[in-house]
């Protein structure tokens, strides 16, 4: 009898601690937030621990600072890759063996303990002090958008570019993308290898594989460019007071269509290459090669629009991928603004004021005074120098 | 840092070309040599001799034996309609602890994978395809590694037997090991565990 009784007072509290837990999920976390970063060995950190504020989070100081490093160690935790650098061994302080990493967020998953260590042969990532096998399940628990000057590239620079841009952002949301990315890639090196040693015979094969894994590359980025210029028209003011159009084409070797289809098309148009890759000793067609064209006014932003247009451009789709993250995972993303403020005009600052206003954002600059007054969210202003963080106020 | 005498800092280099043994572990296997006594180093040297020298591949299925044909190949009581073809000698093994597989094998050494410079022709595939010819064999399982090089090379020796009308090809199922939670399984083994499924 009483420990009937007990079991179900169990049952009733735990019925209880669920519900509560729900409700605050529902009502009060829409935001990721991240709540603490510990770095060691992180470029000119050799030991930091910083707690940050709920909203508005200002890092001020001279360049050189380590300003960017603080930004830069978030999104490791978000793209699983560095932004800024070529290879996550960069991140490692010069004469150092190994960066650790810690970060303590929150959002509707509940309190997540995300850690990561980078040495020079690779990274180890662990999710709640558990060790992951792969980036993939790493990755999408904690999402943050990373804006810094360097991503005019996404409108001037190469179709290389375009695609870090699409392969980060559908990363975060859609953990599979990057499993199917990396699959991807590393068939595509044993194609072309197998195209160097001049053996056709194998390659039908690895086209197989590789058309299975491609066309779902090709149809997540679809997808994604598709929403993503639909989301950015929302905001078209930013672009300009004209009402200059932006439109976003996704350009693949293959028309629109099934999975199915998609995967025949490819092995097809690598049917039909063959021989110039054999000539040529590499893949000539392919996901690997997709681009997006930007369109300004239906004219090409890249070669006819203004240094102006093409910030704007950059700030719309990152304020898309902002709404877009949010859609999808149903929380807004931590946004990590690299001293960009500076480069915006009162118009599209005020834009930007207006997202940072709903998130937890976390910003660089030069002089806490750049930071515009109409930003009346609470803040905690941090100042850098050689190396060590210390709060000023909040 | 001091060197290490020419003998051992020599041993430490061979030890290091062996596979999984990084610098550390040879500093430790070398000194581990020394202070061995004579008696063990000898039955070590002996032992690596006579791998070299006593074993062979079998003449017909390619595994490694110290006889050919192996203790597969020459067992008439085997099912001699049937073969097996894997990766390795190694994977040959662990199909044989299991038992009830009664059928031959052939082991390809190797999977095709270009960025380590091995394309079909670096595989034993044509003397998979005389048998195939010559033999009565009625069916051919494809039993090479669930990776990318591995799933490869059993689609590339799928087409290759095309040609044979009688002959029967298949391949091992992929999925969920036994014992296994499903909440722990990634998500690629899962897809495929559902693309496999079957009527129970």
């Amino acid at each position: 009898m009483f420990a009937k009784l007990g079991v179900e007072e169990n049952f009733i509290q735990e019925i209880v601690y669920v519900t509560k837990i729900n409700l605050s999920a529902l009502s009060l976390i829409k935001i990721m937030k991240v709540n603490r970063l510990d770095v060691q060995n992180v470029r000119s950190y050799s030991f930091t621990q910083v707690e940050f504020g709920d909203n508005l989070n200002i890092l001020y100081g001279r360049n050189a600072q380590g300003k960017t490093s603080i930004l830069e160690a978030l999104a490791l935790f978000s793209y699983g890759r560095s932004p800024r650098a070529h290879f996550d061994r960069e991140v490692i302080s010069w004469g150092q063996e190994e960066s650790r990493l810690r970060a303590l967020c929150s959002g509707l998953q509940g309190t997540i303990d995300l850690a990561m260590k980078v040495t020079s042969k690779g990274k180890l990532v662990m999710v709640n002090r558990v060790t992951k096998k792969s980036l993939s399940e790493f990755l999408g628990h904690f999402y943050a958008v990373y804006f810094s000057p360097d991503d005019l590239q996404i409108v001037k620079g190469g179709p290389e570019d375009r695609r870090k841009f699409i392969n980060l952002g559908l990363s975060q949301i859609q953990p599979s993308f990057l499993q199917d990315l990396q699959l991807y890639n590393h068939l595509l090196n044993q194609r072309n290898r197998l195209l160097k040693m001049r053996q056709p015979l194998a390659l039908d094969v690895f086209d197989e594989q590789m058309s299975q894994a491609g066309a779902r590359l090709i149809m997540a980025r679809r997808q994604f460019i598709a929403r993503l210029c639909e989301l950015s028209a929302q905001h078209d003011d930013i672009i300009s007071e004209k009402q200059d159009q932006l439109k976003i084409d996704y350009v693949t070797c293959t028309e629109d269509g099934k999975l199915e289809e998609i995967e025949q098309s490819l092995q097809d148009s690598w049917h039909q290459t063959r021989e110039k890759d054999l000539q040529k000793g590499f893949t000539t067609i392919g996901p690997h090669r997709d681009d997006m064209n930007i369109l300004l006014a239906n004219q090409r932003a890249d070669r006819f629009g203004s240094q102006g247009q093409q910030r704007s451009i950059v700030l719309s789709l990152k304020v898309a991928l902002v709404d877009l993250i949010r859609e999808k995972t149903g929380e807004y993303p931590v946004l990590l603004l690299d001293d960009v403020l500076s480069e915006l005009d009162p118009i599209r600052q005020e834009h930007l004021v207006q997202i940072v206003s709903r998130t937890q954002t976390i910003l660089t600059t030069t002089h806490p005074d750049q930071v515009p007054s109409t930003l009346s969210v609470p803040r905690k202003v941090f100042e850098t120098a050689h190396g060590i963080l210390s709060v000023k106020g909040a | 840092m001091a060197e290490f005498p020419a003998p051992i800092a020599k041993l430490i280099e061979e030890f290091g070309r062996l596979p999984g043994i990084g610098p550390k572990s040879a500093q430790r296997l070398a000194f581990h040599v020394v202070s061995m006594s004579d008696d063990d180093v000898k039955k070590l040297i002996e032992a690596l001799l006579h791998s070299k020298r006593d074993l062979v591949f079998c003449e017909s299925c390619c595994c490694v034996t110290d006889h050919s044909p192996c203790f597969v190949c020459g067992d008439a009581e085997r099912d001699h309609t049937m073969i097996c073809v894997v990766q390795d000698t190694r994977d040959m093994l662990a199909l044989e602890r299991m038992k009830s597989y009664r059928g031959l094998y052939h082991v390809l050494g190797g999977a095709i994978s270009p960025m380590d410079g091995i394309g079909p022709d670096e595989l034993r595939l044509t003397e998979l395809l005389h048998r195939l010819a010559d033999d009565a064999i009625k069916e051919m399982i494809l039993a090479t590694n669930s990776t990318v090089e591995g799933e490869a090379t059993a689609s590339y020796i799928a087409r290759l037997a095309h040609h044979f009308e009688n002959l029967a090809v298949t391949r091992i199922a992929h999925g969920l090991p036994i014992g296994g939670d499903l909440e722990y399984a990634d998500e690629a083994t899962l897809a495929r565990a559902l693309e496999f499924r079957r009527p129970i």
